[in-house]
Parts: structure tokens; C-alpha cells; sequence
């Protein structure tokens, strides 16, 4: 008798114990969309990996979207971390939503991916150079600038930047050249070097945004020395070029001032850049912020080929060059080439000297309102001339290509 | 004058240093030329190399007319000498009038003068002591020169005035006496005002300093309006008086005869004007890189000069030769005070001989007709000029304080001012000459054979000083609205915006080197060389005569001193901080060869002299020398070369001697401790690697053509063309790689026509 209880016990534990197990939990069928910003015009949403965690068991699944951009999943009721990313040459795309519940009521979910671009640095979003004429009619240049932007989504540091003008700046054929001709791969900078201060850290430049250098940081419209057929306000200038020993130059209180790391003439009374287009380069040196060691440096200066003048210009290798832009005069004949292909294939220029009129890059995407400008390193195809200039201001639409 | 760098406008300016015109001569109103060349009589003073003497006509002359056109000149001129009845002497009068056209496209650079002159010659006393007494006055104005260039505003104005007359006394007194075979005197003045005037529209670039102070240190100053009209006079009022007397001795001792000359001279020349000047508010070179001043002509003392001389000229026959010397000697006083003192210790003394010995010179040889041989030797002074003695102050303005925010700006300037920018070592330039020679007739060809050394020394250079200036730079206050004010002696204050106290603003100081030029002796030059002449005498069957005359030179022009300078202007983003001391030997040396055939032919029937001249350059070379005084060559090349003059590869190197620091301490430069700037900079380099290198010029030729016909009694008609065939060739430089030059000059021709009613 006692056997058959024991035996009973131990089925019945087994019965209570098959019986206890666990089902899975119910899973149900959860759509996620992936959509790409406002302003990015490429249309294929396939194949973009979405990765769903669940917040409290750390599990997780991967799929790709189809030809509309969902993927579908089969998943239990829970909360989780859903994130989508996609990669191009030009940019990476990501999308995350954090603590996204789904329950039977709430199967759908949409995600926006953002886009960072890859590339893109520091780029000259508008120069004016031509100058203006005043109502006497005289000529009248001290209300040229230079618009750098930041066309990336990381923060760039200004500080140790530098910005120059190339020798030839008129319209004569460059001696800077190599046995075919062609521009060589060091660069010479004529009158003065300038750099931005700070200590590495002291200048940052948001993604997207930009600072106007001016010659001038004055309103020259209405100052009393400016000139009221001047096209530009520059008393908002976030930096301005003074040259202390011409003692011919203004130095606008407001308006912080970069440093001279050379200059090859104290003589020449602010930095003045060509009217009728000069050659402009934006670098960093390769010892960084100490600038003292590279100009103490006689290897780092040469003077012009073939000419007896004891001028010793500061050369800058191609490849410390960050952008640069190739303007040129008007007329086809006095088109000369001082950039090397790779840094700049192309020229650009405005009709004439004196015209009050800019170029600018073409806005390429603007995408979350902000503007990505175009960038292929030549000037022919990413620039505009001829333009009213437009400091501090961005485009809302894109330039047509 | 003393340069700080180029002064701007007023090309048309003064010619404050004096001396006579030679623009107000006209040139058809002379009688002959006379190019003094060789060792000169020492009654030529104050010149270097030579003399051209013009001797004006005088005498009876039929009224002559004519008329002169040429590329740039259109001339027409009127004269006539008369005989006064009674044998009262004669009058030359001429007169006559020039435009001169820079570029005919530009109507407003015309030139217009008009130039007459009046002369009276008689001789006194024909019966017993003659004397040829001349006296001329001569007046000259330019006219319209009121430029009005159609694209000049209404009220820019560009216009200058030239108006000067001279006066010439001269006589030459027949003496015959015991002591005095003749007494001549010569008293020349000439009065000249030069003036300038020119209103210009100035448009500056953004707010510029206006400089303005004349007293040294620091002070507030105001910036220049943006667009304002400036009003420049440059106002020379040159004068110029001359007045020699010189008595003559002629006397036989035995056979030789004796010509002894001795006189005085006295000179002085000065300027009344009153210089440049311009309200300093309104400066006519806002933006110039200068700092100049308005300069007082009249401020500026007179030269003076005093000249003694005696010379002696005896001729003496030994046996059937002749023996010639001039012997003499001049003492010239500059700024005299007394006799032999002068305020400014410049007394230059010369002694000149020629020897001339008369070998043959029979006329019944049928072959060597003649033969000559000639030697002297000389020193030839001249003076530094008046602006030499007497510079302008150098200006430098720096800026110490510049805060731009109209209405309340404050611009603050350090001025430093160099009072006395004289070279009181300063001497005359010292030119000694040999020159020997031969001449002689064989047959009818006469040929004459000069060889030449001449050593100047003291020659006049321009040399750098330097000093430094140090003045206070104010930090740069970052914001606007502050209104800082500036306390006299003491600094730049403002108010803090809260507080109301006030804050001193800190200041560094700034040193930088400040030069400017002086004109010094540091150069030399030596001359060397063969001259001859053969003149062939006239074919008679072509009607032609041939002259064939050429030299040989050889000019080698070097720096002697050391002498400071920058070859560098800058240092990172500034003045560059140190000063070399550089040896001195820089130089070129030129050589050429020519010859110049000249046929003159004459045929009587057609009333025509044709001239042909055939100018040839055989051989000319030019090259660029930096040698020590034993001739080693001072610069060098990284990689050494074996004869471093014809090394066109590598680039060429010279080293400072030592270098001046900002604190003025002079250091030996150690080229190897000088790896880095601005050390490294203290060697001079030549970027060209062809800078000495010889350059050869291969051969040119060049034909210059004249014709003079008389086309009636009374009409005469000349016409010249230089260059008739525009031969302009491009020829390549020997010596550098792929260079070629352009030699001769263009065609150039001319015509006259004379009348003579």
C-alpha cells in the first residue's frame, strides 16, 4: 500500500510540474518606419538595419526595412529601446527612440533618422573682395570679408587657423610653378599671414553656424569714414584684421582681432585682398598653435623665382590646406591659375572690380533647417559670383546646381 | 634732401640745387660750342669730367626765320643782329617760341615757352685800349601749362609756371700794359620762378592718422576725413649769380713765350621760394607710407662759392720741335669765411698740367706731316650741392593709441623727429684723370690717339642711418562706448562704466629701428680707356670725307666702406629688429667697344651736304661685382664652385660683418650660430643665381642720316633721322640663359627749314 502513495506522490509532482511550466509570453507583430530628415532627397529606404532592445531582459533583434522603410518584428509587450541607422559616403544616419512601449494598443512606431555628415570642415561660405565705389566715385575697399562656416555636424575649434592671400594677387601669370607649368605644391602668401588666438580650446564654432572676418569691423554704410555706397554692415563682425604697424589702420573696439603670425610688408596699411580676385587659403600649420617656431624657421620661406626682390613670402604645403578658392578676374585672358587642382580645379569671379557684389558657395542640402554647402574643391561648379552680399545670413533654399 | 621713402606729388617741383638752364638757350642763337674734354684749364671750376661752353652769336646777322619740327618739339624762332651806325656796336636779338608735346593723345601735358634774348656787343677805346664789352638779358615763361585733363573734376587744378631772366655783363679789356696784357670780367645772373600748384580730390580708405605735429613726443590727433580736397604749392624761387675776373700776362722770356692767367671767381645760389607747403589738415598724401613735413625753401641757406686760380701757358721752341705746357692751379672755398676758411670745411684744391710736345709739324714732308705727343694729368673736385649741406628733418609717426568709435574716437601718435639730418662729414667728390697721347698727319690722314685713366674717389652714395624709436602702445580696449581721454605726460585714461573711476590703461613699450637717407662718399670709380680719330680727308672724286673715330672703356664703379642696412624689412608680423653691417665692394663694371664712321658728302651743284654716320658697337659687357679691395670676391655659394663669377647654378650668399641689436650694441655676426630668423636673415642673398654673371651684348650697328640743302640763297632746309632703318634688333644676352634685349633706340627724325628775309 505505502508504495502505490509514493508512487501516486511522485506522478502527481509530476503532472504539477509539467503542468507549472511556462508558456512564452504573447508576441505580436510590431511595424517600425524609418524615415530620412527633412531637405535629404535620396528616396531608397531599404535595407536600413533596425535594432530593437528590450529594456528589461537586454534582448535583442535586428532586421532590415523593406523597399518602404518598415520593418516588421515579433515582439512581447514590453519597453524598448528601438534604434535605426543607415550609412552613405557623405553621411551616417541614425535614428533612436529611447523607452518605446509597446503594448497591444500601440504596435507602430516611427523613427526619424538624423543625419551627420562624415566629411566637411571648415569651408569659406562667402567672400566679398571687390569693394565698393563711393558716391564721389572713387574707389573704396575697406568693406571686404571673409564668411567662414563650419559645414560639419562636429564642433571645430578656430583656434590656430590661418588665412592668406596667394602671390601673384593681379592678373599676371604665377612664377610659382613647376617645370610643366603647373602650380606647384607649396604655396607662397603674400603681405600678411593671419591666425585666430586661443589655446586650443578657446574659440569653437558650432556645427552649422559661421564668423565673418572683415577688414573693417565698422558700418560702413554709416560711419563717417566708411561709405555710404557700401553694400555692408560689418560692425557685427566676429573678427577683424588690424595691422598695428602701418598705423594707417582702424581698430574697431568691439570687434576682436586676429594675431599677425607674418607679414612680408609693415608698410602696407590693412590687409587688403585683391579686387579684381586673388587666390585665398585657409590652413593650419603643422606645429599647430606655435606659430614662433614655424616663422623662426628660414626653411619655411622662399622668395620668388627668377626675381632679384629680397621679399621672403611664408610657403604653405598643399596639404595643410583646408579650403581655398581660386577667384579670377573677369576677363578670360587675365585668368591665371595659382591653386594646385587638388586643393581648387576650378575659378570664379564677379563682373567687375568695385561692383559691391560677393561670391558665395551654393547651398548644396539644407536639411533640419541648416545648411550644407557645397564642397567639391573646385570653385567653378560650387560658387556663385556676383551676388549682393549677405554676412551673417544663410540661404533657406537650395542653389540650383 | 634727406629720403625717408618716396615724397609724393609735385612732379613738376624745383630745381632748388640751381645752376643754369640750359633749356633757356636757344639753340639757334649760337655761335659755337666748345666741349672742353682732357685735363681742362683750371679756369673751369667745379666739374667732374667736362665742360660744354656755348658762345652766343654776336655780330651782324640777316633776319633769319625758322621753323623746327621734330616727334616731341614744334619750334619756330626769329632773329636778326643789326650794326648800330656811328660803329656804336651791334645788337643780336632773337626770340622764339616752343611747344613740346609729351603725348599728343593727352592735350593737357603741352608744353609752350616762349624765349627771347637781347645782346649788345661794342668795343671801346678801339684806339688804345680796347674793350669788347657784351651785355644780354635773356627772359623765358612758360605758358598754359594750366592742365585741364577733361576727366578732372571742376575744381582739381594741375597746373605749374617757369618764368626766369638772366643778365650777362662780360667784357674783355685790351690792357697792353706792363703788368696786365688783358683784364676780362664776366658777371652772370639768373633769376627763376618755378611754381607749382595742384588741388586733387583725396579719397582715403577707411579712418588714417593725421600727421601733423612738428614738435617731437606724444600727442592726441585727429583722424583724417574719408574724402577731402587737398591743395598742394610747391613755390621755388632759384637764383644764380656768377662773376669771374681773371687778368692775362702775356710775355716773351727769350724764346719761349709766356701766357699767364690768374683770376677769381665767385658763386652763390640760393632759393627764395617758399617751398612746399599744404594745409597739414589736408594732406595730399593721406595714405601715403611717408611722414612728411611742408619744407621752407627760403629757409634753406645759400651756397657760396670762392675760387682762386693761376696758371701758366708757355710755348718753347727747342730747335725745330715745340714745347707746350699749361701748368696751374685752383683753390675753391665753399661757404667761405674769410679767404681760405670755410664754415662748412669743404676747400677743394686742383692742380692741372699738360704737356704738349710739338715733334713735327712741317708742312714740305710729303709723308709724316705732323707729329704730337701730349700727356697731363689733373684733379677735378666737386662740391656736394646745397641740399646735400642743408636736408630736410626726417618725421615718423607712429600710431600709440587707436580706438575708432566716432563720436567719441581717440587716436594718440608718437612723433620722433630727427632735427639734423646733415652729414657734417661730407666731402667733395674727387676726380683724378691722366691722359696721354698722339697725333699725327700722314699724308692728308690725320689721327689723333688718347689713352685714359681717371680714379674717382669720395664719389657722392647714399647711405642708411639708423636709430631706434621707442614709443608707448596703448593695450587695445575690447569694447566700444568707453570714451578714453588722454592726460598730457601721463597716459591714456577711461572711466569705468560703473564705478566712474578712473583707469589707467596699460601700456607696452615698442622699439623699432628708424632710418632714413643721407647722402655720403662711400662710392668710387675708375675709368679707363683709348680714344682715336682718324679723318681721312676728302675724296675728292666722291666729294666725300671720312672720319672713323671709336673707343675703348672700361668703368668700374664699387662701394668702398662698410655700410649698414636691412635686407630684410620684416620679422613675423613686424619691423625687422636687427640692423647688418654689410662690407662694402658692391659694384659693376661696364666695357665697350665702338666705332663711328662718318661720311660727309658735298656736292656744290645740287647745294646738298648728305651726312651719313654709321654708329657700330663691337663689343659691350656688363657685370654686376662684389669684391674685397685686393679683387677676392666677397660672396659665396653654398656648394662650393670653382670660379664662383661663372657660376649661374647655385644661389649666392654674403655675410653680414656684425649686426646692431634694438639696443643699438653691436655684435659679430657668427654665421654658424645663425640657423634660425631673424639671425639667418643677417646673410644676404641673391636669389637670381645669375646675378654676376658677365652679360655680352653681341655687335650692333645703327645709321643716322642728315641732309642740309639750300634750296634758294635765302631758304635753307635740313632734315635728320636717327636709326633710318629702325634696326631694333632682339638680340639674346650671351652669358645668361634664354634672356634677350632689344638695342638701339627707335627711329627718330626731325626737319628744319630756315629763311632769311
Amino acid at each position: 500500500m505505502r508504495k502505490l502513495i509514493v508512487f501516486f506522490v511522485i506522478i502527481l509532482t509530476g503532472v504539477f510540474l509539467i503542468s507549472c511550466r511556462k508558456e512564452g509570453a504573447k508576441l505580436y507583430e510590431v511595424s517600425i518606419t524609418v524615415t530620412y530628415p527633412a531637405g535629404y532627397s535620396y528616396t531608397d529606404l531599404s535595407n536600413i538595419k533596425v535594432t530593437v532592445m528590450n529594456n528589461l531582459s537586454s534582448r535583442q533583434d535586428t532586421d532590415r526595412t523593406n523597399a518602404s522603410g518598415i520593418s516588421y518584428l515579433l515582439l512581447e509587450e514590453g519597453t524598448y529601446t528601438v534604434s535605426a541607422s543607415f550609412q552613405t559616403t557623405e553621411f551616417a544616419f541614425n535614428g533612436n527612440s529611447e523607452t518605446v512601449s509597446f503594448n497591444p494598443a500601440n504596435l507602430n512606431l516611427k523613427i526619424n533618422l538624423v543625419a551627420v555628415a562624415l566629411k566637411g570642415g571648415l569651408v569659406f561660405k562667402e567672400v566679398y573682395y571687390s569693394g565698393s565705389k563711393t558716391p564721389a566715385g572713387t574707389n573704396y575697399y575697406s568693406d571686404q570679408f571673409h564668411e567662414i562656416y563650419n559645414n560639419s555636424d562636429q564642433v571645430i575649434y578656430l583656434d590656430g587657423l590661418c588665412i592668406g592671400t596667394l602671390e601673384p594677387m593681379g592678373t599676371t601669370a604665377s612664377a610659382w610653378v613647376k617645370s610643366d607649368g603647373t602650380p606647384r605644391d607649396s604655396l607662397p602668401i603674400t603681405y600678411h599671414t593671419w591666425m585666430w588666438p586661443g589655446t586650443g580650446t578657446t574659440n569653437p564654432l558650432a556645427p552649422r553656424t559661421s564668423v565673418v572676418l572683415a577688414q573693417d569691423g565698422i558700418d560702413h554704410k554709416t560711419d563717417p569714414a566708411g561709405n555710404p555706397g557700401s553694400p555692408v554692415n560689418l560692425g557685427g563682425a566676429h573678427w577683424e584684421t588690424y595691422v598695428q604697424t602701418s598705423g594707417k589702420d582702424t581698430d574697431s573696439p568691439g570687434v576682436p582681432n586676429l594675431i599677425c603670425i607674418y607679414t612680408t610688408s609693415t608698410a602696407m596699411f590693412d590687409w587688403l585682398s585683391a579686387v579684381g580676385g586673388g587666390a585665398i587659403v585657409l590652413f593650419r600649420l603643422p606645429t599647430g598653435l606655435d606659430y614662433q617656431t614655424f616663422v623662426n624657421n628660414p626653411a619655411n620661406f622662399e622668395k620668388k623665382p627668377g626675381s632679384a626682390a629680397a621679399t621672403q613670402y611664408l610657403m604653405v604645403d598643399k596639404s595643410w590646406v583646408i579650403d581655398a578658392i581660386e577667384e579670377v578676374n573677369a576677363d578670360p585672358t587675365k585668368q591665371f591659375k595659382r591653386l594646385h587642382t587638388s586643393i581648387d580645379a576650378g575659378k570664379v569671379s564677379c563682373s567687375s572690380s568695385y561692383n559691391s557684389k560677393s561670391i558665395r558657395r551654393k547651398a548644396d542640402k539644407i536639411i533640419d533647417g541648416k545648411v550644407i554647402y557645397k564642397d567639391t574643391n573646385n570653385s567653378t561648379v560650387d560658387f556663385l559670383g556676383d551676388l549682393i552680399p549677405t554676412p551673417f545670413i544663410h540661404p533657406t533654399t537650395v542653389d540650383v546646381k | 634732401m634727406q629720403f625717408t621713402s618716396s615724397t609724393g606729388s609735385a612732379s613738376f617741383a624745383t630745381t632748388a640745387t640751381g645752376g643754369t638752364d640750359v633749356r633757356q638757350v636757344s639753340v639757334d642763337n649760337i655761335e659755337s660750342v666748345e666741349v672742353i674734354r682732357g685735363i681742362a684749364s683750371v679756369e673751369n671750376g667745379d666739374m667732374l669730367s667736362g665742360a660744354v661752353k656755348v658762345n652766343l652769336k654776336k655780330g651782324k646777322t640777316p633776319l633769319t626765320a625758322k621753323l623746327k619740327v621734330d616727334p616731341e618739339i614744334k619750334q619756330i624762332y626769329i632773329g636778326k643782329g643789326i650794326l648800330l651806325p656811328q660803329g656804336k656796336g651791334s645788337l643780336n636779338m632773337d626770340f622764339d617760341f616752343t611747344q613740346s608735346l609729351d603725348d599728343i593723345r593727352y592735350k593737357y601735358k603741352t608744353f609752350n615757352r616762349i624765349n627771347g634774348g637781347i645782346g649788345y656787343n661794342t668795343v671801346l677805346f678801339k684806339t688804345t685800349k680796347p674793350l669788347n664789352l657784351n651785355a644780354s638779358v635773356r627772359a623765358s615763361q612758360t605758358l598754359d601749362v594750366n592742365a585741364k585733363d577733361p576727366d578732372m573734376r571742376n575744381y582739381e587744378k594741375y597746373e605749374s609756371k617757369d618764368q626766369s631772366l638772366g643778365l650777362i655783363l662780360s667784357g674783355k679789356w685790351s690792357l697792353n700794359s706792363k703788368l696786365l696784357t688783358s683784364l676780362n670780367f664776366n658777371i652772370s645772373g639768373n633769376l627763376q620762378h618755378q611754381y607749382g600748384h595742384e588741388v586733387d580730390l583725396q579719397s582715403l580708405n577707411g579712418p588714417m592718422p593725421q600727421p601733423i605735429s612738428l614738435v617731437a613726443g606724444e600727442h592726441v590727433t585727429q583722424y583724417l576725413p574719408s574724402i577731402y580736397v587737398s591743395d598742394l604749392i610747391v613755390d621755388g624761387k632759384p637764383y644764380y649769380l656768377n662773376s669771374k675776373l681773371s687778368g692775362t700776362k702775356s710775355l716773351h722770356i727769350g724764346s719761349v713765350y709766356n701766357n699767364i692767367v690768374f683770376g677769381t671767381d665767385w658763386k652763390q645760389l640760393g632759393n627764395n621760394g617758399r617751398g612746399r607747403f599744404y594745409d597739414l589738415a589736408f594732406p595730399p598724401n593721406g595714405m601715403g607710407s611717408t611722414d612728411s613735413r611742408p619744407r621752407s625753401y627760403k629757409d634753406i641757406p645759400a651756397m657760396k662759392e670762392l675760387s682762386f686760380y693761376a696758371e701758366e701757358n708757355l710755348s718753347a721752341p727747342i730747335g725745330s720741335t715745340k714745347l707746350d705746357i699749361q701748368a696751374g692751379l685752383r683753390f675753391t672755398n665753399i661757404q667761405p669765411k674769410g679767404l681760405f676758411r670755410s664754415t662748412v670745411e669743404t676747400t677743394m684744391l686742383d692742380p692741372r698740367f699738360n704737356i704738349k710736345y710739338t715733334v713735327i709739324d712741317k708742312k714740305n714732308n710729303k709723308n709724316l706731316k705732323s707729329l704730337v705727343l701730349r700727356f697731363g694729368w689733373g684733379t677735378f673736385s666737386k662740391a656736394p650741392t646745397m641740399l646735400h649741406y642743408y636736408p630736410d628733418k626726417a618725421y615718423f609717426d607712429k600710431v600709440s593709441f587707436n580706438y575708432y568709435d566716432p563720436p567719441n574716437s581717440l587716436l594718440v601718435l608718437t612723433t620722433k623727429i630727427y632735427e639734423d639730418t646733415r652729414n657734417y662729414k661730407l666731402k667733395p667728390a674727387v676726380n683724378k684723370k691722366f691722359d696721354g697721347g698722339i697725333d699725327f698727319k700722314i699724308r692728308n690722314i690725320e689721327v689723333t690717339l688718347t689713352g685714359f685713366y681717371e680714379k674717382m674717389v669720395n664719389s657722392f652714395s647714399f647711405e642708411k642711418y639708423y636709430s631706434t624709436n621707442i614709443y608707448n602702445v596703448y593695450e587695445s580696449l575690447g569694447q566700444s562706448g568707453l570714451n578714453p581721454y588722454y592726460i598730457e605726460g601721463n597716459g591714456v585714461y577711461y572711466n569705468d562704466l560703473v564705478s566712474g573711476n578712473p583707469i589707467k590703461i596699460n601700456a607696452i613699450q615698442d622699439t623699432l629701428f628708424a632710418s632714413y637717407s643721407y647722402p655720403g662718399n662711400n662710392d668710387q670709380s675708375v675709368k679707363k680707356g683709348i680714344e682715336f680719330t682718324v679723318d681721312f680727308g676728302t675724296i675728292t672724286l666722291l666729294r666725300t670725307s671720312f672720319v672713323l673715330d671709336g673707343a675703348y672703356m672700361n668703368i668700374r664703379k664699387q662701394s668702398v666702406n662698410s655700410y649698414l642696412a636691412q635686407t630684410v624689412l620684416t620679422y613675423m608680423g613686424k619691423e625687422f629688429p636687427l640692423v647688418g653691417l654689410y662690407p662694402g665692394g658692391d659694384g659693376t663694371t661696364t666695357e665697350r667697344l665702338n666705332s663711328n664712321l662718318r661720311t660727309i658728302t658735298h656736292i656744290k651743284e645740287l647745294r646738298t651736304i648728305f651726312t651719313i654716320t654709321t654708329q657700330i658697337i663691337w663689343m659691350e659687357r656688363y657685370q654686376n661685382i662684389y669684391d674685397d679691395a685686393s679683387g677676392n670676391p666677397l660672396f659665396y655659394t653654398k656648394t662650393p664652385a670653382e670660379d664662383i663669377y661663372a657660376d649661374n647654378e647655385n644661389i649666392k650668399y654674403i655675410n653680414a660683418i656684425g649686426y646692431y641689436d634694438m639696443n643699438l650694441i653691436y655684435h659679430t655676426f657668427d654665421p654658424l650660430t645663425a640657423t634660425q630668423k631673424p639671425y639667418s636673415d643677417l646673410i644676404k642673398s641673391y636669389n637670381d643665381p645669375n646675378y654676376f654673371i658677365r652679360r655680352t651684348f653681341p655687335p650692333t650697328f645703327q645709321i643716322n642720316l642728315r641732309l642740309t640743302k639750300e634750296i634758294s640763297d635765302k631758304v635753307d632746309f635740313s632734315f635728320y633721322c636717327n636709326n633710318v632703318t629702325n634696326y631694333q634688333p632682339l638680340m639674346r644676352v650671351i652669358g645668361l640663359k634664354q634672356v634677350y634685349m632689344r638695342r638701339n633706340q627707335p627711329i627718330y627724325f626731325g626737319a628744319e627749314i630756315r629763311i632769311k628775309i
